[in-house]
């Protein structure tokens, strides 16, 4: 008896093997790399989504209408994300999968309207979006954005993506934010989320000037969409969104957002142009990173929080314009404290617009003034998102430079005199 | 008397710290998260101290009757048909945790990953691989425990290890979560979690004696109180407090999100394999337990024919449970009652033992 019993055990284990009721075969599924979603012409939500069709681009499978470096790009007008996806299946003869979904998009219009929060909450229910999903808001159409988004070198556009991705660790000038993060924020009592901004580049901004800098040295004044370039994908990420609860409040540009990851402790590197301290009408390039983790202080004790910041960096000279030896130990002060004078400056303006112009505690400050309160009821009561603005903040930036490169003297050219004249 | 075999301490420490710790794979973590907010951590020592005090009631009952298991020692208590109705109400609530555990690991499972598979099916599987250890006896089971002991051990921490970079210390404020008093409350309330620990003296006549019996059981509740505390430690820090509440799955969002560069990624994978295996060997002694319990109320010697109709009443009750919000209910009032089954009902037997100075062999 119990032999059989064990034969018809390993037979059903056997049988169980071969596949059940959720059986998914990897060819059986279309996988979605972006999600956008715009406002809708004939019904709620224009939902755009990039899927991989597993073709090698530059063959013959350019036919269809999307189809471009090994993806496509449909666009529908739905009631909802889901509905969406199902209504796209009456076009493919496969099933949408969230499964590697690397980003979702919302527009700037939609992001304004204040129901973001309506949004995420139906993406992190589902198990399908994983929550290190990156969060994007577009200037212009997130479905224009997606159609853009397109590799520049090879033909992966997965692996394409995730190396953008790992631009705020590069450069600065975007904030690593994933979906996870961002609903966590639009929870949170201590703090209100932010998200990468992104656009496409019409390329115009190189001819039209249309913001032309003024008195602007470091190259991180742009937003996305507006770097003065041409060429190359028009995909841009560059700067942020700022948020209050669900709504879209405000923008900042690059080098806003790397303040903001200077104070918040995300920064990692990025190259600074700052104007020569001795000759204004040159420019110094500084390679600079954290020297330690920024320290922030809070006290509650009078009418108004105050807040001292400090932040702590480092760096190597890459270029001087005016060949001053600022290398030499008499000069490489003279090059930290105007480094230190204009980053604080920066930061210093950056609070205040962030206290006066949107009220929002993007920094989370507010996870060091939760420290101060033993219960929960307190914190609640004590209710730091509205204080935020009344707050004193006081910053303090530390600067070091550490190397010069590859170059320790900057030796005079020489030119006759004609030229020097 | 039944056959139960010999296990060893570490075979039976690693059975009750398995079972024990299952609980914080499922929504555990989460329910705690909404009573107490960011003091969840350190609840949970206040629930494993307060464990340690009911396990020291059923060692003084034990050490009053050597030689004597839980169930003869409350007919010999308090008298042949009351202690067999406790033990009954025991064994009804070791059952009712199985289907709990079960349902609650098949709802999870349906969520997650077969959102197509009916839940009898997934019930049938894992209930089957509970069936055949209670089949082959304690020695099996704790075999098994044993076996999967530091598997599951190792699975657990290096989950909670690799997420570091998503932790932030911060969210562990306000400290004191919803306050002091709310805290303790609910942490001697839920003590029942670690009330699995009262198995122990429904098995003691397979563990090697008294002093065994002591440190087994409380080896047992130090080593699953610092992994579970560990545990919801770590949940604490990945989140704000308000976000805490949210996920059906706490320790499963957590692995989710563990990223290491572009190729190390879906740690998920571990998780299910570690959630499982310590869910089927928690089914297994509860099963195991609630069976003998019966067989012994019953004076039955050979439990072996008692498992199919057993094994239907605990398929039955975990089918019964309509949906989700049904089970989160059941979970919520076993955790905060569960106590006066697994120490209230020893409790009740030592204390009529010193009432009526019944004690020894019997």
């Amino acid at each position: 008896m119990l032999k059989l019993l064990k034969i018809f055990l390993c037979i059903v284990i056997i049988l169980s093997c071969a596949g059940c009721f959720d059986k998914k075969e990897v060819d059986d599924l279309a996988y979605i790399v972006a999600i956008g979603v715009d406002k809708g012409e004939v019904d709620r939500l224009r939902l755009t989504i990039q899927y991989a069709t597993f073709k090698q681009s530059g063959g013959e499978g350019g036919s269809i209408e999307g189809e471009s470096d090994g993806t496509m790009v449909v666009t529908i007008d739905c009631p909802s994300l889901y509905t969406g996806l199902d209504m796209f299946s009456t076009s493919t003869s496969r099933r949408f999968s969230m499964l590697h979904t690397k980003y979702f998009v919302v527009s700037k219009e939609m992001a304004r309207q204040g129901e973001m929060d309506r949004y995420i909450n139906a993406l992190i229910r589902f198990s399908e979006i994983r929550r290190n999903m990156f969060m994007f808001v577009s200037r212009g159409k997130a479905g224009d954005f997606i159609s853009e988004t397109k590799p520049a070198l090879g033909d992966d556009i997965i692996k394409s993506i995730e190396l953008a991705m790992e631009q705020p660790y590069r450069t600065g000038l975007i904030p690593y934010v994933n979906l996870g993060r961002f609903n966590e924020a639009l929870k949170s009592t201590t703090h209100q989320p932010v998200s990468a901004l992104v656009s496409t580049n019409d390329f115009k901004s190189l001819k039209e000037a249309r913001h032309k800098p003024q008195g602007q040295v470091s190259g991180g004044h742009h937003i996305a969409g507006e770097v003065p370039r041409t060429g190359g994908v028009k995909a841009e990420l560059l700067g942020m969104a700022v948020f209050d609860g669900g709504k879209m409040v405000d923008e900042l540009n690059g080098d806003e957002t790397r303040l903001y990851m200077m104070i918040t402790g995300a920064f990692r590197r990025g190259f600074f142009t700052i104007r020569d301290p001795e000759k204004p009408d040159d420019i110094v390039v500084l390679d600079v990173r954290y020297k330690r983790k920024p320290t922030i202080r809070v006290d509650i004790s009078g009418d108004k929080p105050r807040i001292e910041v400090q932040v702590r960096l480092e760096g190597n000279i890459v270029s001087t314009q005016s060949k001053i030896n600022y290398e030499s130990d008499g000069l490489q002060p003279i090059l930290e404290r105007a480094f230190e004078r204009q980053t604080k400056r920066q930061m210093d303006s950056l609070i205040t617009k962030t206290q006066q112009t949107f009220k929002a505690d993007i920094f989370n400050f507010g996870k060091y003034v939760a420290r101060k309160f033993p219960t929960v009821q307190q914190w609640e009561k004590y209710n730091w998102l509205d204080r935020y603005p009344q707050a004193v903040i006081n910053t303090k930036v530390d600067f070091t430079i550490r190397r010069s490169g590859m170059m320790l003297e900057t030796a005079p050219t020489q030119q006759t005199e004609e030229i020097s004249e | 008397m039944i056959k139960e075999g010999k296990i060893g301490p570490y075979e039976a420490s690693g059975l009750i710290i398995i079972t024990i710790i299952t609980k914080v794979f499922l929504s555990s973590p989460r329910a705690l998260a909404d009573y107490v907010g960011t003091a969840s951590w350190y609840t949970s020592i206040i629930s494993a101290l307060t464990a340690a005090l009911g396990f020291g009631f059923i060692y003084f009952l034990i050490k009053r009757f050597p030689g004597k298991d839980l169930v003869h020692i409350l007919q010999l208590a308090l008298g042949r048909l009351p202690g067999g109705i406790f033990s009954l109400a025991l064994g009804g609530y070791l059952l009712f945790n199985a289907a709990l555990i079960s349902r609650e690991l098949i709802e999870a499972l349906k969520i997650f990953q077969y959102p197509l598979t009916p839940p009898d099916f997934i019930l049938l599987f894992l209930g089957l691989g509970a069936f055949f250890p209670v089949y082959l006896g304690l020695e099996s089971i704790s075999r098994v425990a044993g076996l999967w002991f530091y598997l599951i051990i190792f699975g657990l921490l290096s989950l909670l290890l690799l997420a570091i970079p998503l932790y932030d210390v911060s969210n562990l404020f306000p400290i004191l979560g919803y306050g002091i008093k709310r805290s303790v409350g609910h942490g001697i309330v839920r003590s029942s979690a670690y009330g699995e620990v009262v198995i122990l003296a429904l098995l003691i006549n397979s563990l090697q004696g008294h002093g065994h019996f002591k440190r087994i059981g409380l080896y047992s509740i130090a080593i699953s109180g610092a992994l579970i505390s560990f545990s919801l430690l770590c949940y604490t820090m990945f989140e704000n407090y308000p976000v805490l509440k949210e996920n059906t799955i706490p320790i499963l969002s957590v692995a989710r999100e563990i990223v290491y560069g572009r190729f190390f990624t879906r740690f998920e994978a571990v998780y299910i394999f570690v959630w499982t295996l310590s869910s089927a060997v928690a089914i297994a002694i509860y099963l195991y337990s609630t069976i003998t319990i019966f067989s012994k109320v019953i004076n039955v010697d050979d439990y072996r024919p008692l498992i199919l109709p057993f094994f239907i009443t605990y398929y039955s009750i975990s089918m019964f449970i309509p949906d989700f919000s049904s089970l989160m209910l059941l979970v919520e009032w076993s955790r905060e009652y569960g106590s006066l089954f697994l120490f209230g009902i020893p409790l009740i037997g030592f204390i009529f033992s010193l009432v009526r100075g019944i004690k020894g062999g019997g």
